[in-house]
């Protein structure tokens, strides 16, 4: 699995960063951290040009915080990076960029200015990655201080998995909402560890339209059910109508991660337009991941 | 011993129910008739009358026989004496109601997976088979859970008596530990009916029952929250079981406590 966590420097980052880790600690994942600065932030660290100096010293201080994570003797990641610095323009695009030694996995960073919605779609296509991790601070709202839209917009519009993390909610369930039976191996792996990262308990929510649950929705969470009983995982199953499921998923956001599996064969999509997801994203208190 | 009757659908809850059915059977004495009704409305225009519509009727019961076997074999039911269902075909209803009658059943079990929407539940706890059916409680199976922690609720307006009565007979051996929650439904600016000493009577009564009855007694405590609240304290339990009046009152709080619970629950008829 290859996880990009896009961070803006604030301080909240450190949530996300340690939330990653315990994940990555787990699914031995590539890890890219992607920084993206303000532009005209702080000065070139030094004549050849470089990261500002100030911003590259938070990532590289996030860097750290991941390696103290992971810090055991089994840890696939490698922490001595001497010798190494960043590499790039003088405007960047900057990569402190390593190749891990064998039966290790990568821990990349790197710094990109401008627009930071455009930076991590790009840098998230360009790694081809499984998930991107971005952060918000506490209670409603999940904005970035120079780019009140970034997280939004990367939710809509990202090719693969999002999770937007809020700052340390301790979720009592992991509320996964299913409309159809496309679901990826790389998506239930992603929730078994989540449900064990938090010790929280499962639910599975089936959204029925006019005659029910569609039949292979019923089929894929019998399937689901085997899946987690089999690992000791207490699924709690519910259902759902389709005209509810955003009232529900407003509910459910307060306490609860909620986990949307929006494939190309959701309707998902429809019932959560951008404008909804964005707004549940905005008012949910927990975490929100969209599984795509 | 006994003797309870679980219909079967070609769906998740069925599956769920199955399951649970076996899980059940290992902790207490009990003898289980299953049944599959096909509801010919269902499959198009019927046919007239005579042997023309005999055979039609046959087909269907024929070929929801051997779907219902498919999806036993599915399911890997390992008890077949369990899951050899009668099929009935008819208004399923009416066809329940029928059975429940021939019995004697001392439990109708059957599946009924949680809704966002509560009134689904009132619908299903106020139906024409509900209310009309002879045995005195029904296991509603909300979800695939082991019964770990049990919790007797009773409440200002449970009649704990037939609860009581009804909940022991049903699980004739102690299946886990036994909690008991006085719930007094007030909370977010209603005032909570009943006194005080009435819910320390109540559990001190209820709780020497659990006892007599060879159960392990856990805690028992009394609850004021409105029923959301309520349910949430409730989510430790793997299954919940109380007393309901036939055809209870839309705003029955204790109604909406129990269509909240996520857990299976134990309706027992006051």
């Amino acid at each position: 699995m290859r996880i990009l966590v896009a961070l803006s420097g604030n301080p909240y980052g450190i949530y996300v960063v340690r939330e990653v880790a315990r994940l990555a600690r787990n699914t031995w994942a590539d890890v890219t951290l992607l920084g993206v600065a303000p532009k005209q932030s702080g000065s070139p660290s030094d004549a050849k040009g470089g990261p500002p100096s100030d911003f590259a010293a938070t990532m590289e201080q996030f860097r750290l915080d991941f390696l103290e994570v992971v810090k055991e003797p089994e840890s696939p990641y490698t922490a001595a990076v001497e010798g190494i610095s960043w590499a790039g323009r003088k405007n960047g695009p900057w990569d402190l960029a390593y190749q891990a030694p064998p039966g290790k996995k990568q821990l990349n960073l790197c710094i990109r200015t401008g627009n930071p919605s455009k930076a991590i779609i790009a840098q998230a296509g360009q790694m081809e990655s499984d998930l991107i991790v971005l952060g918000c601070g506490k209670g409603e709202g999940c904005t970035w201080d120079n780019a009140p839209d970034a997280v939004r917009s990367v939710v809509n519009t990202a090719p693969c998995s999002v999770f937007a993390v809020k700052e340390e909610k301790q979720p009592d369930m992991i509320v996964c909402c299913l409309d159809n039976d496309h679901v990826s191996q790389a998506s239930l792996e992603l929730i078994n560890q989540l449900v064990s990262l938090h010790q929280a308990e499962l639910g599975l929510v089936g959204v029925t339209g006019t005659e029910g649950l569609k039949y292979e929705v019923d089929r894929k969470m019998g399937q689901l059910l085997n899946y987690y009983a089999e690992r000791d995982i207490k699924a709690w199953i519910q259902l759902v109508d389709a005209p509810s499921l955003e009232s529900f998923m407003g509910q459910a956001a307060q306490k609860d991660l909620v986990a949307l599996w929006m494939g190309k064969q959701s309707f998902l999509d429809k019932i959560f337009s951008r404008q909804r997801l964005s707004k549940l994203i905005d008012t949910a208190k927990s975490s929100v991941l969209v599984l795509r | 011993m006994i003797n309870v009757l679980l219909p079967l659908e070609l769906d998740l809850g069925s599956s769920i129910a199955i399951r649970y059915a076996e899980i059940l059977s290992d902790l207490i004495e009990m003898s289980l008739q299953s049944v599959h009704v096909v509801v010919p409305d269902s499959k198009g225009p019927e046919p007239g009358t005579g042997w023309v519509r005999k055979t039609w009727e046959n087909a269907l019961m024929n070929t929801d026989r051997e779907e219902i076997q498919n999806f036993l074999e599915l399911e890997n039911a390992v008890r077949p004496r369990f899951f050899a269902p009668k099929i009935l075909l008819g208004d399923r209803q009416e066809k329940l109601l029928n059975e429940l009658r021939r019995g004697p059943y001392d439990l109708f079990m059957e599946s009924a997976l949680p809704t966002f929407d509560l009134s689904d539940f009132h619908s299903l706890v106020s139906s024409r088979l509900y209310r009309h059916m002879p045995c005195p409680a029904v296991l509603l199976v909300k979800n695939l859970v082991k019964p770990e922690k049990t919790a007797l609720i009773i409440g200002d307006n449970v009649k704990w008596q037939s609860l009581v009565q009804s909940f022991f007979h049903i699980l004739n051996k102690p299946v886990s530990e036994l909690d008991v929650v006085y719930c007094r439904f007030g909370g977010a600016g209603k005032q909570a009916q009943g006194k005080e000493h009435d819910a320390e009577a109540a559990l001190s009564e209820v709780g020497k029952r659990v006892t007599s009855s060879g159960w392990r007694l856990g805690t028992c405590r009394e609850i004021t929250a409105g029923p959301e609240e309520i349910a949430k304290q409730l989510r430790e339990y793997t299954l919940v079981a109380s007393a309901v009046e036939r055809n209870p009152k839309r705003r029955s709080p204790v109604v909406e406590l129990l269509g909240r619970v996520l857990s299976p629950v134990l309706l027992c008829w006051s």
